[in-house]
């Protein structure tokens, strides 16, 4: 008990870490005393106009971010028992990417406010998509159900993405970038528009802990626990919506944080999900806050979007999971 | 369900080969898009007629007024005075119809059937072929042109298939090129004295404003697009930088390298900075997005009122000798008039 607390503690300070690296590092060299300067201290310099105005909106966000996507990322795996879930599989990142895609082709906009908005509304759609698709004929949300109910729509979204994306150049131009995953150029106030699902997700996500563990043991046993399955599943639905619904606004469809984060979580913090998940959450941040630091890197004096960063990393961790664990979880 | 990968190794191999073939994929996805529309099957046939009738086409007569001109490849044969012209990019419409002579089909920028750019007058009745980067061949051929004009660098790939349909002329690419482009489409159209005039009489525009701006001691001028992802600032190898060269328009010294554009992000806004900043792009709400940034504020030019939106239709994608003019007409509106 005491031992997780002091890891959790670590995890804290190295997130906190991250976030300091992320705004000394770039293409632009600061050094770690004008950052700190720009924030407690600002002078209006160019190096603190871009640590205020560039830096640290990105270095909140990406924490922000990386922590929903791992917190949705460990919900699902719970939910469906399938290692190999993450919030890709529930249709919700290509609900709201659909969505975004849908209004740069009517709006002919590339504003990121719209395309945020919008993937709300689509990561929303989709989520109740799922629960409607779930509940169709008679029996329970098996996990197995979930599974293929998610992937379905997941599919039949990416498809119909897909289609819009062909039939019109303009859109493809403007939506390229956003549909890899990045974290350039965005600033608080769009964050403030996502902020409030990501919070409303990560609360009810750690509420939801403890539920977890009973719904870990099977539905049946958890039924016999005295538990209202259906209910419980149907809150880490929305909670799992919220999460990666507002992080997708912000950052478009960033893939592997969500599915690869998880597995660290339990493997440092053991399977009770009321540990995990802040695990989860942390981690996630760390995550996406090196993701995002190495995306400056990789090109000289050129950044490339994170998701391409975090796909590099996550791939060979997925095929090392298959290996190794078997996807248990 | 999962177990069952890893229970053989087989499977785990399976697994690698599927990875494998995926970074295969997305290794190709990498190259130029290009229209290769059934090519494999088409080029034996285009090989076959090569070798009845020496690589002309064979849906044209053969004429007995033909000449001989050199384009890309090597020595094309085409009519005297061809009638029924095809064109497969912007900068062979802007330059033909400069020229005189209206071509009978061209191309959209972006999506087929988009109107064409507004700067070029004269352009109802030319039948819309779809877009630049994936012209409709079948339309083509329906419409039994004597000549077809495009580009190696952007039509390459169906070259043999519009041989088949008449004699094609490719200019090497399009941009920085655009002089060697207009001295060629004026001689696909028998009309070289015309061109070498056209040429003429934007020297003498350039020249006239080199003159003005060596007078006011030389005026540093950013040129910028802002797009979605990130901002590109244009260098001197472009179709609008070969322009400013010849006009003597100079460039902030974090500007002057060669090359064709080069990307940067926010943080680096600062290297925007100029006595005039020019900018163009055709993705809506980016330069919003470019003005919001704290940084933005702090340039010379932003202080100063010099920042002017440009055309993107002649700035970036007109390509041809009236775009050229244009571009020169708004040098000397935001140099020399504005400042």
């Amino acid at each position: 008990m005491r031992g997780k607390w002091v890891n959790l503690a670590v995890l804290a300070v190295l997130a906190i870490a991250a976030v300091m690296a992320s705004m000394a590092l770039g293409i632009v060299r600061i050094p770690l005393r004008s950052v700190a300067e720009g924030l407690f201290f600002f002078n209006g310099s160019q190096e603190h106009l871009i640590v205020r105005g560039v830096r640290l909106p990105r270095a909140v966000i990406a924490a922000a971010v990386g922590a929903c996507l791992a917190v949705a990322g460990c919900l699902m795996q719970g939910l469906t028992r399938n290692g190999l879930a993450g919030p890709e599989l529930f249709g919700v990142n290509y609900g709201a990417a659909l969505a975004a895609v849908i209004s740069s082709f009517i709006f002919q906009t590339s504003s990121l406010e719209v395309f945020a908005a919008s993937a709300l509304v689509g990561a929303g759609a989709a989520g109740a998509g799922l629960l409607l698709l779930g509940s169709v004929g008679s029996g329970r949300w098996t996990p197995i159900r979930l599974v293929l109910a998610g992937a379905t729509l997941n599919l039949l979204l990416a498809s119909l993405m897909q289609g819009i994306l062909i039939l019109n150049n303009q859109s493809l131009d403007t939506m390229r970038y956003w549909l890899a995953g990045a974290l350039t150029g965005r600033d608080m106030e769009l964050f403030k528009i996502a902020l409030p699902f990501m919070a409303a997700g990560l609360v009810g996500a750690f509420a939801l802990g403890g539920h977890m563990n009973v719904l870990r043991l099977g539905d049946e046993a958890a039924q016999g626990l005295g538990q209202r399955v259906k209910g419980i599943k149907a809150l880490c639905i929305i909670a799992i919506v919220l999460l990666a619904g507002g992080a997708v606004a912000i950052a478009g469809p960033i893939g592997f944080v969500g599915l690869a984060v998880p597995h660290l979580a339990r493997a440092l913090a053991g399977s009770d999900y009321r540990w995990a998940l802040p695990y989860s959450a942390l981690l996630g941040a760390l995550l996406l806050l090196a993701a995002d630091i190495g995306a400056r890197f990789v090109l000289p004096g050129q950044e490339i979007p994170v998701g391409v960063v975090t796909a590099f990393v996550g791939a060979p961790f997925l095929l090392y999971l298959v290996r190794q664990r078997g996807g248990t979880t | 369900m999962i177990e069952t990968l890893t229970t053989g190794s087989r499977k785990w191999f399976l697994l690698l080969a599927l990875a494998l073939t995926m970074v295969l994929v997305l290794a190709g996805c990498g190259g130029k898009a290009k229209v290769n529309i059934a090519e494999a099957t088409v080029t034996p046939s285009a090989e076959a007629t090569k070798g009845t009738d020496g690589g002309n086409a064979s849906g044209s007569e053969p004429s007995q007024d033909a000449r001989t001109i050199q384009d890309a490849y090597g020595e094309v044969e085409i009519p005297a005075s061809p009638s029924k012209i095809v064109v497969l990019d912007i900068g062979a419409l802007d330059n033909l119809l400069a020229l005189g002579v209206k071509p009978i089909a061209a191309p959209s920028i972006l999506a087929a059937n988009d109107p064409y750019p507004s700067y070029l007058e004269g352009t109802d009745g030319i039948q819309n072929i779809g877009t630049v980067n994936e012209p409709n061949l079948e339309a083509i051929d329906a419409l039994k042109p004597d000549l077809i004009i495009g580009n190696k660098d952007t039509h390459d790939g169906i070259r043999a298939q519009l041989q088949q349909i008449a004699p094609v002329v490719f200019v090497e690419t399009l941009g920085v090129t655009w002089k060697a482009n207009l001295k060629l489409h004026a001689e696909a159209v028998n009309k070289a004295a015309e061109g070498e005039e056209l040429l003429k009489s934007y020297q003498a525009a350039a020249d006239e404003i080199k003159g003005k701006l060596a007078d006011k001691g030389g005026v540093q001028v950013s040129l910028v697009r802002p797009r979605a992802d990130k901002i590109q600032v244009y260098l001197q190898d472009t179709f609008a930088g070969s322009i400013m060269t010849d006009a003597g328009v100079a460039r902030p010294a974090s500007q002057s390298e060669e090359g064709f554009s080069k990307d940067i992000t926010e943080e680096q806004i600062a290297e925007l900075d100029g006595d005039v900043v020019l900018w163009f792009n055709r993705e809506p709400d980016a330069f919003a997005k470019l003005e919001k940034s704290p940084l933005w504020a702090s340039l010379q030019a932003v202080q100063n009122n010099a920042v002017h939106p440009v055309e993107w239709e002649y700035w970036l994608s007109g390509l041809g000798i009236q775009a050229v003019n244009k571009v020169l007409g708004d040098l000397n509106t935001f140099l020399i008039e504005g400042q």
